[in-house]
Parts: structure tokens; C-alpha cells; sequence
């Protein structure tokens, strides 16, 4: 019998060596069955393991395997991963040590390497500990702060305030109604041309224009060209402003320009600090080009910057929402059901709420409809 | 100086307000090795051999992410039982740490690295002509075998299929085979469809069925 696959033989001994597979590829066949069966594993060793494959550049990169033992994986990944995984020794070792990510004990190895850290040191946490103690808190401890201090200064200062306050207050209200983000959230409303939600929006009905793609209508929405008009200003004198980049994404969403859109939330993105809104408007902007040309790789990375912002903001409405859409549009019939559910619990808008409980009954239908024919 | 007993969920939620910096180096004392062995977990999977400068810096990262808006993750904290901030502190870990190197990917090489093999090769003793002979002969083998478990899904699952790879190529044990996703199966399970597919496998091969 040959020893192709035990992991204990001499290297350099097998019969198989330079003859395999084209004579007698039935007996080699099985005895490399039997050599794999009978002493790979029970050895425990896997030094020497063949594999069909090694570490390639089409190997899943790490964040892959870690999303797997995340949970964050589609099934469709999932079982592609699985399945490549079984075949690769390299992505098999990082699978397995992506199954320990969360393990709750460390190996002695893991323990020494963390206690020879800079971090492990009383001088390092020490620093740090001052530091995180004066970054922003809100709300209570603030006011402990101003201590004796506010007794003297914040009465008298607060009936100014009000006065100042009561002043501006209508002066403040309408730029706060009119700035950039609310009116691209005002053209939104006015006419929804998407599934998905802009950030800040109220309620529209679906109204899906039939245009094309990056071609303005040439009778754009008022409030959509005064946000182009003032985000373009604020460009010209700051054009690195993640704000107003974002807004000039959104507003390019809105206009159906999604290669522009993303070229520059993709930037702010790596750019970082990775916000909620950002996700949720690179997302946009994948979902609806991805929808335009048929790709499931744009609408897979507009649902992994979902299943990000939800992390990130557990409960949002609009995440919430734009995530059961796009699960629901990817096949994961499922988690859509459970995500319009949690949805439902954080809505308060009425109106949103009505389309997500419909959304959602519609497909309770469509699975029930699934259930009863494979049945 | 106040008293800094409890429980780490209770100094969790006491430094989502606390100015205090002797707070913060008790939350930091508790906290740092299990932040420090996730973040030296995920560098694993992306380097070889991660330098220690660079997961201090995660490592500060992590902690910095609890500071974020206005200690949003700290007021939010909610205990589900006891020590669940060390749960809730390993997701934040891997996740930072993961998003760090995903970063460097990113501006590296637009995405993806090429890692480098965590498991050593054949001896040394072999030549590498002969170690890529023999190599190619394995694989001609082994994808001579997938191939034939591939061709008949009814007898044997792709689940299952993983399951005997994982088992005899891979070197896992039915215990973390079972652990893994979507097997869905106890190790007893495991087992049983290991020997299942072993027979079917045999029983095919003997038979000197052409393959495909």
C-alpha cells in the first residue's frame, strides 16, 4: 500500500513518486484512500498534510475568516469558505484560528505574549487611564465639573442666554431647515427614487423615475440644486471637508451618479473615522449600482457596510431598514425577517413604520409560499 | 482616592462618566490582557509574526473606541450577567483590530494580502523538484477523490464532503469540526459521518468507477 498521505512516512519513499496517476490510477486511487483513512488523523499530526491546494492570492483574506467566526458571513459565503477551506491547508489553519478568536481562555503562549507587551505595564496604563479620564463625557459629570463655579455664574448668564436664545431661536430654526443635509433630504422625500433610506429623510412614497444612469433630469428638484449650489461652495473653499464631501456623495446618489458617489465615500471611509451615515450612504450607492447593472457583488458590499453601521449603531431605524431591504434583495429571506422585526421594535414614524410592516408581511408570504412547495 | 472594588461591569459602567483617572487605570489593569491576547489573535491571522509596537497601538485603539462619542459604547454597556463587559469588550477588540489591519490591506495593496503559510512545510531534506513532484502527485489524488465525492450529491453532502477533508486532510478533530459553522452536528455526528462517507468513498473507489 502506498503511504501518499501519511503524515508519519519518510518523505522521499512514496511508490507513488513520478508515476501517479496515469498507470493503474484505480490502485493508486485506492490506496491513497486507504494511507489518508487509516493513519492521517489518528496520528494527530498534520506537519505534513497534502492539500489540493496552498496558500494562493485567490485565498479569502483573513478578514474573511474572521468575519465567519463573527457570524457576519453570508450562507453563500459561508459555504464557499467552508468548502475551500477543506481543501487548503493554509486557509484551513486560519480558519481554525479564526474559531479561537472569542475563546474565552488564553494558551500559555498567548498569555506570555500579551504579559511582554508595552501595554502590560503599569507606566503604559497609567498614561493611558489619564488620558481615556479626559476625554468628553456627556451629560451628569459635566455639570459636577462646573461646581461652585455655576452657582455664581450660571443663573445670571442663564437669563442672558434665554434672552439670546429666544432671539436667535427663529433665526436658527430656518438655517437648521435649510441647510444642505435637509434639503437633500427634503428632495428625497419629495420624490423617492429608491428602495433605501437617505439618512435624516422623512417619509416619501416610491416614485421610481426611469432615467438614465448619471444623467441629470435637466429639471432637477429646487432644494436638490440650492444643496448642490451651497455644497459646491463649501467645497471651493474647503474640498477636503469629509462633511461636505459626504453631502456631495449623497447629493450625487440622489442624481443617480453612483461611480462618482462611491469613488468618494470609499475615500472618506478609509480616511476614517468610519461613522454610521457614511456606511449607510456607500451602501446607498453600492445597493442602487448594483441594482442598475445586475451586480451582486455591489448589493453583497452594500449589505456588509449595513451589517457594519449596525454595529456601529444598533437600532437605528434607517440602518435597520436599509439592511432588511438589501438582505432580503441578497436572498437571506431569514435574517431579513428578524431585522424587519427588530426594526419594527425602534420606528416611530408611523409612515415608515406601515412600509416596514408590510415589507415585512409580504415576506412572510413569500416564505410561507417557499415552505408550502417544498413541501 | 475612591474604593475600586467590583465587578468589572460595575467599573465599566462607573468610567462611562468618571473623570477619574484612578477609575480608568483599574478598568484599564482588568481589561488590557484579554484586549491585548483578541488583538494578538486577529494580527495572527494577518501576519506572521505581528510586532508588539504595533498591537499596543490596536490595543490603545481599543480603548480609545470606548471613549468614542462621548463614551457611547461604556453608557450603552448593559450587564447580561456577570464579567459580560469582557464579552462585549473581546467583540469590540477583534473587530478594531480587524478593521486596523484591513486598513493597511486596503492602502497596501488594494485589499487583499497574501499571508503567509502558518503551518511548515515538508522536510527539508527532500529537494524541491522532488517536493513539487510529489506534491503534484497528491494533489492529482486528492482532487481525483473530491471529484468523485463531488459527483454524487445525493450520497454524500457538500457539509459532509467538508467534513471528511477537514477530518482526514486537515488533521481537525470531530470536536472542532463540529464546532465550526454551519456543521450543525455533536462530535458524535461527526463521526458518524465520517465513517459514512469512508464507506461510500471506499465502496465507490473499488468499484473502478470512471471518474466524472
Amino acid at each position: 500500500m502506498t503511504e501518499n498521505f501519511n503524515p508519519k512516512r519518510p518523505q522521499g519513499s512514496s511508490p507513488s513518486q513520478g508515476s501517479a496517476p496515469q498507470d493503474s490510477s484505480q490502485d493508486a486511487l485506492a490506496q491513497a484512500l486507504e494511507s489518508l483513512i487509516e493513519d492521517g488523523t489518528l496520528s494527530g499530526e498534520s506537519s505534513s498534510r497534502a492539500a489540493v491546494s496552498d496558500s494562493k492570492s485567490d485565498c479569502p483574506s483573513p478578514d474573511e475568516w474572521i468575519r465567519l467566526a463573527m457570524g457576519d458571513a453570508r450562507s453563500a459565503q459561508v459555504a464557499s469558505l467552508m468548502a475551500h477551506a477543506a481543501l487548503c491547508r493554509t486557509c484551513a489553519a486560519q480558519l481554525r484560528q479564526s474559531q479561537r478568536l472569542f475563546a474565552e481562555e488564553a494558551s500559555p503562549e498567548e498569555s506570555a505574549a500579551a504579559a511582554a507587551l508595552a501595554s502590560s505595564s503599569p507606566q503604559w496604563q497609567h498614561e493611558l487611564a489619564f488620558k481615556l479620564a479626559n476625554t468628553s463625557i456627556k451629560n451628569a459629570p459635566a455639570r459636577r465639573a462646573w461646581g461652585k463655579t455655576a452657582r455664581f455664574v450660571l443663573w445670571p448668564g442663564a437669563a442672558l442666554a434665554a434672552t439670546l436664545v429666544l432671539s436667535v431661536g427663529l433665526s436658527f430654526w430656518w438655517q437648521r431647515q435649510h441647510t444642505p443635509e435637509r434639503l437633500l433630504a427634503e428632495a428625497y422625500s419629495h420624490a423617492r427614487g429608491f428602495d433605501l433610506r437617505l439618512p435624516g429623510a422623512d417619509y416619501g412614497d416610491l416614485t421610481r423615475q426611469a432615467r438614465r444612469r448619471g444623467t441629470g433630469l435637466g429639471h432637477e428638484q429646487p432644494q436638490l440644486l440650492e444643496a448642490r449650489k451651497r455644497i459646491n461652495q463649501q467645497l471651493a473653499s474647503t474640498p477636503n471637508d469629509p462633511h461636505w464631501l459626504q453631502l456631495e456623495a449623497r447629493a450625487d446618489v440622489l442624481e443617480q451618479k453612483y461611480d462618482p458617489a462611491i469613488a468618494i465615500l470609499d475615500h472618506l471611509l478609509t480616511a476614517e473615522p468610519v461613522t454610521p451615515s457614511l456606511l449607510v450612504d456607500d451602501a446607498n450607492a453600492y445597493f442602487q449600482r448594483g441594482t442598475c447593472s445586475g451586480s451582486d457583488n455591489d448589493r453583497s458590499v452594500a449589505l456588509e457596510y449595513l451589517r457594519r453601521a449596525d454595529e456601529l449603531a444598533p437600532g437605528d431605524p434607517v440602518v435597520l431598514f436599509n439592511e432588511a431591504v438589501t438582505m432580503e434583495d441578497c436572498g437571506q429571506l431569514m435574517s431579513a425577517v428578524e431585522t424587519w422585526n427588530r426594526y419594527l421594535n425602534f420606528e416611530h414614524d408611523s409612515h415608515w413604520q406601515s412600509e416596514g410592516r408590510m415589507r415585512l408581511q409580504a415576506l412572510e408570504q413569500r416564505l410561507n409560499a417557499l415552505k408550502t412547495h417544498t413541501n | 482616592m475612591k474604593p475600586l472594588n467590583g465587578s468589572v461591569n460595575n467599573i465599566a459602567q462607573a468610567c462611562a462618566h468618571s473623570s477619574d483617572a484612578a477609575e480608568w487605570g483599574e478598568l484599564l489593569s482588568r481589561c488590557t490582557p484579554l484586549v491585548a491576547v483578541a488583538v494578538g489573535r486577529v494580527a495572527r491571522l494577518w501576519v506572521a509574526a505581528p510586532a508588539s509596537s504595533m498591537v499596543d497601538d490596536i490595543v490603545q485603539e481599543v480603548f480609545l473606541k470606548l471613549c468614542e462619542q462621548d463614551r457611547r459604547i461604556l453608557r450603552e454597556f448593559e450587564p447580561r450577567g456577570e464579567d459580560s463587559f469582557f464579552g462585549l469588550l473581546r467583540v469590540i477588540a477583534v473587530s478594531v483590530a480587524n478593521d486596523h489591519f484591513r486598513r493597511l490591506a486596503s492602502v497596501k495593496r488594494g485589499g487583499r494580502v497574501v499571508t503567509m503559510s502558518m503551518i511548515e512545510g515538508a522536510p527539508t531534506a527532500m529537494t524541491e523538484s522532488t517536493q513539487q513532484t510529489d506534491r503534484l502527485n497528491q494533489s492529482v489524488l486528492l482532487a481525483q477523490l473530491d471529484k468523485k465525492l463531488r459527483s454524487a450529491p445525493e450520497s454524500v453532502a457538500e457539509r459532509d464532503r467538508n467534513i471528511f477533508w477537514f477530518y482526514y486532510l486537515q488533521g481537525m478533530s470531530a470536536e472542532e469540526i463540529a464546532g465550526l459553522p454551519e456543521v450543525d452536528l455533536s462530535a458524535k455526528g461527526v463521526e458518524s459521518a465520517l465513517r459514512r462517507v469512508s464507506t461510500w468513498l471506499r465502496a465507490e473507489v473499488r468499484q473502478g468507477l470512471p471518474d466524472g
